[in-house]
């Protein structure tokens, strides 16, 4: 009897399509969303404490915490990203036993990654003990945060996070305030926010805690999980690194020019630049706010019906009608938000000389502010743009899109630092403009080949063998070489 | 070694006989892997090269010693897709052709068919990658435009992966380097019968087929028996719902690919006549048909004798252990026979390691049955040993080709009781043109039919003389009919004609003009 040439069986087992759920998409939504929290806060003391303690004393502050939150943001994000989808992975795998290890794997992981960061920090700048030590423990705790936020939102938990962070972020306020009063100095006034920040992070850990009960039987089971998944993901890694530094590299870039300054205890920062582009950034919220939103409801919908189409055996005309339908509704809808968040813009852009002289800002913010509201705009569409490439599984283009925002925005800034105070926030705007762009063609593109991405071209069972390195006559044969 | 014999080489010279085998020699221990080691052996002034197609680059065994006459080896892989997703590419003009072309060939066939694919492809040809016709944009315009023509409302999803599997080996076979030979030989049809064809069309070069199994059957067995295999469209109680499955694309596509094989095929050559019946149904030439017995080898069991009539009534199944040879029908006969005969024995000769959760099931039902003194497992022995001790071999077979066992039973003088599968019938009875009619040589059951068979058994175990009538008819038959030597005298004389022949297309890539003279065999 002639043997079958080659097993039928076999093919039942590759009819798993991507495994890919909302958290990834979600993740780049919420990895936009913390640095938001950031300029809300600082937003929030700055107002409050202004009449209470010297101006120095409140830079000094100001900076600790602006460095507290970006070193944290950058260093986590890579952490943060993996483990989260990880933890998409293993809800989608239902094995809940694995989330807690994963959790306190990621959060070992952060703590040691931003001591390391700290440390590097504290003697580049030569900062004194206790501002270092301050530093650290703001730094920390908003890491923990960090990685608590990320499973947060992968459990979409949306009120939860919220309220623990209004929660926290009021604790923190009145913390600061109440080290300001009692004239305690910057680093107490730090340690009073930071007694928040941890308010915020029990809350969101409790939370998790609550969701998945299931006991750890083996601590370090996660984190193999975790590093293993830096490999498997790495991509993801790269991306969210790139993404978050490309979202700080312009204030870096202004920090160290000739507009930044020193605080007392030795960190540059640049509140000419800093505090306009925070002002204008805060727009996106709303938009940001209705996204998810929408993604939680319409898209979601719309987006489970596909691959619903595609596993209950549709035929190919079933499945073109779901792509036709996420596809149209899922562009319109970021259509409409952007024009809003236009809207938004233009009155930030026409009420800018108002909000400078409300907000006691200097008149030659007035510029920058109104870049920064432009930035916004195209910023949203390139947050927006991105989370639509995570939901289809495109890691590696996520990753280009973050490595391009963080190359222009990068050395567009530094051109127009050199260009001069005309020209600042220029930089910023062009490169979330020119950013924004690519990645909505891209997205677009995806919706367009959604079915060829599903099947072939970004299908994960449609992996070379590893034992295909073997030469073969036949490729040759059709041209390829 | 074995394993060490069998890397891949280009034979020096071009072979007299290239053989394409699918899923069995070298690697896989089994009937066809022994024939084919027989007929390469038994012919040691032809020089061979054997094409083994595979489902995938894996560590494979070989379980043959490469005979001294085997001059090239190649694999080839039905389901290695190659490279990574390409993600952008230009899609060339002629795809919507070569899909409709595709198409043709795997559902309906034939050497024309295969023609035109080949023509579209070498049209294809250096634009496109091998790896790309399965991981690209083209796939898609391919397997869209395939599944709008031949099953439109099937599920997608499984249209898809079906797809995927039935081209990966198709390509593979209609893109693999051809090794030179004076004839292809396939040893089935599906892919190898296609790369057979496909040489055939090539070289001009003469492809012969010997099938021992209908490939086509078996596949759709197979198919029956996974259930892995949802049933896709709901057709209801409709009779002629036009709409297909992904079970039907598949039947579909092994019978094209059978068609596009008997069509190309110089000879179609079979073990036994009852399998003729599906190689016409399916289009074969009735010219071209041909029947070449396995025979074996008579001088080890001629010297066998039968044990004597007073001894135990002894009987036994020979052959391994697994669900096809339905051992738990023997072993129910079995229980029968034990009711009717003071004492009994019953051996079960053959290894029990390639199924041991069917063998446990068989012993199990033997000890149900309390038939713990009457039968026993003897695991491989060999059969010579055995065949003295008993009076009748017995199959209970569920599919066969054309059992050696018979002809075994046969040269050492037992008679045989034999399910009506494969060439069974044929054995026994004798085909209806022998001549001179040598009558019966034991008794022939249908399948899975305890009583039928137990009742045949003790016919045999009572009726001494009928027994030695029965034995020394099915010795004669074999003995005239089923010798090694006229296979091999068979496989001679049907090479023969096709060595001598000097035609020789030199360059595969200019398949249609330029043709060369290839020196005769044996020069």
């Amino acid at each position: 009897m002639a043997g079958i040439g080659f097993e039928l069986r076999k093919l039942s087992r590759q009819e798993s399509l991507s495994s890919v759920l909302s958290a990834g998409g979600h993740a780049a939504v919420i990895a936009a969303g913390p640095w938001l929290f950031t300029i809300a806060s600082l937003a929030a003391i700055s107002m409050s404490v202004e009449r209470v303690v010297g101006l120095d004393t409140l830079a000094t502050f100001r900076a600790v915490i602006i460095y507290a939150f970006a070193t944290s943001l950058v260093l986590t994000a890579p952490i943060t990203m993996v483990a989260t989808r990880l933890l998409a992975d293993t809800l989608w795998a239902k094995t809940p036993q694995t989330v807690r290890p994963l959790l306190f794997a990621a959060f070992g992981l952060a703590a040691i990654t931003v001591a390391i960061g700290v440390v590097g920090l504290s003697v580049f700048f030569r900062l004194p003990a206790g501002l270092a030590l301050a530093f650290a423990s703001s730094t920390m705790t908003v890491a923990l945060i960090w990685v608590a936020l990320g499973f947060c939102g992968a459990v979409r938990d949306y009120a939860a996070v919220t309220a623990g962070f209004l929660l926290g972020l009021v604790i923190a306020v009145l913390g600061a305030l109440m080290a300001a009063w009692l004239g305690a100095g910057a680093a107490f006034m730090v340690y009073g926010f930071t007694c928040g920040l941890m308010v915020t992070f029990f809350g969101l850990t409790l939370r998790i805690l609550e969701t998945f009960p299931q006991p750890i039987d083996d601590m370090s089971s996660g984190l193999k999980t975790l590093l293993a998944g830096f490999v498997g993901y790495r991509s993801l890694a790269f991306g969210a690194l790139a993404g978050t530094a490309a979202v700080w590299v312009d204030k870096w870039v202004f920090w160290f020019s000739p507009v930044g300054e020193s605080v007392t205890g030795g960190l540059v920062h640049a509140p000419l630049y800093d505090s306009a582009m925070f002002i204008a950034s805060l727009v996106i919220i709303p938009s940001l706010a209705s996204f998810v939103a929408k993604l939680e409801t319409d898209f979601f919908e719309r987006y489970q019906r596909y691959y619903g189409a595609i596993k209950s055996h549709g035929t190919i005309g079933q499945i073109e009608d779901a792509r036709q339908r996420l596809s149209a509704h899922t562009l319109d809808t970021l259509v409409l938000i952007t024009i809003a968040q236009v809207g938004m813009c233009a009155v930030l852009i026409m009420t800018a000389p108002m909000l400078v002289s409300a907000l006691n800002l200097q008149f030659r913010q007035i510029a920058i502010l109104r870049f920064g509201a432009l930035a916004a705009v195209f910023h949203f569409v390139f947050i927006a743009a991105t989370s639509f490439l995570l939901f289809f599984d495109r890691r590696w283009l996520y990753l280009g899109l973050q490595v391009l925002f963080f190359a222009l925005n990068l050395s567009l800034s530094l051109v127009t630092v050199a260009l001069g105070q005309d020209y600042y926030g220029l930089g910023y705007f062009l490169a979330c403009f020119v950013s924004s762009g690519l990645a909505y063609v891209m997205a677009t593109a995806t919706f367009h080949n959604l079915n060829y991405l599903t099947f072939i071209g970004n299908n994960p069972s449609i992996q070379p063998s590893s034992t295909t390195a073997k030469p073969r006559g036949l490729f040759a044969f059709l041209g390829s070489g | 070694m074995a394993e060490a014999q069998w890397l891949e080489h280009q034979a020096p010279t071009p072979a007299d006989v290239c053989i394409i085998v699918e899923g069995a020699y070298p690697y896989v221990p089994g009937g066809v892997s022994a024939w084919i080691d027989w007929l390469i052996r038994t012919q040691p002034d032809l020089t061979f090269c054997v094409v083994a197609l595979l489902p995938k680059p894996s560590a494979q065994r070989a379980r043959y010693l490469r005979p001294d006459n085997v001059i090239g080896f190649q694999n080839v892989y039905l389901q290695d897709f190659g490279g990574r997703p390409i993600k952008r590419m230009r899609v060339p003009d002629g795809l919507d052709e070569l899909a409709d072309a595709l198409s043709g060939l795997t559902t309906v066939g034939g050497r024309d068919a295969l023609a035109d694919v080949t023509r579209r492809l070498d049209r294809l040809r250096g634009t496109i990658s091998l790896p790309a016709m399965y991981n690209s944009p083209v796939a898609w315009r391919l397997v869209e435009r395939m599944y709008a023509i031949e099953m439109p409302f099937a599920s997608f999803l499984h249209y898809f992966w079906g797809w995927r599997a039935l081209l990966g080996g198709l390509f593979a076979v209609l893109e693999c380097p051809l090794p030179r030979a004076r004839i292809y030989h396939t040893i089935s049809t599906g892919y190898a019968g296609i790369l057979a064809a496909r040489a055939a069309l090539e070289t001009g070069r003469p492809a012969i087929l010997t099938e021992h199994g209908i490939y086509t059957n078996e596949r759709r067995i197979e198919l029956l028996m996974a259930d892995w295999v949802a049933d896709t469209v709901d057709k209801g109680h409709a009779i002629d719902d036009p709409r297909f499955d992904l079970r039907d694309m598949w039947v579909r596509a092994f019978e094209a690919y059978a068609r596009t094989c008997y069509q190309a095929s110089t000879e179609v050559v079979t073990l036994y006549r009852d399998n003729q019946r599906a190689q016409r149904v399916l289009g074969a030439d009735e010219r071209r048909l041909k029947v070449i017995a396995n025979g074996i080898d008579l001088k080890r069991f001629a010297h066998l004798v039968p044990p004597p009539d007073t001894a135990i009534p002894s009987i036994a199944l020979i052959g391994r252990v697994v669900p096809i040879k339905d051992v738990k029908t023997y072993i129910r006969a079995v229980g029968h026979l034990a009711t009717r005969f003071a004492s009994l024995k019953a051996y079960v000769v053959g290894p029990t390691d390639e199924d041991e959760a069917y063998a446990d099931e068989c012993r199990a039902l033997v000890r149900d049955l309390r038939l713990e003194q009457v039968v026993e497992f003897t695991g491989a022995v060999d059969i010579v040993q055995y065949l003295p001790k008993v009076h009748i071999v017995v199959l209970t077979s569920l599919s066969e080709s054309q059992p050696l066992v018979v002809l075994e039973a046969g040269a050492s003088g037992l008679p045989f009781v034999a399910t009506n599968v494969g060439s069974c019938r044929e054995i026994l009875e004798g085909r209806p043109d022998e001549v001179p009619q040598l009558g019966r040589g034991g008794i022939v059951t249908d399948v899975v039919d305890d009583r039928a068979i137990a009742d045949a058994v003790e016919l045999l175990l009572r009726d001494h003389p009928l027994r030695h009538a029965y034995g020394a008819t099915l010795k004669k038959r074999v003995e005239t009919t089923y010798r090694s030597d006229q296979a091999v005298a068979a496989y001679t004389a049907l090479y023969a004609p096709y060595l001598s022949e000097e035609v020789w297309v030199v360059n595969a890539t200019d398949r249609d003009s330029r043709r060369a003279v290839l020196p005769a065999a044996g020069e």
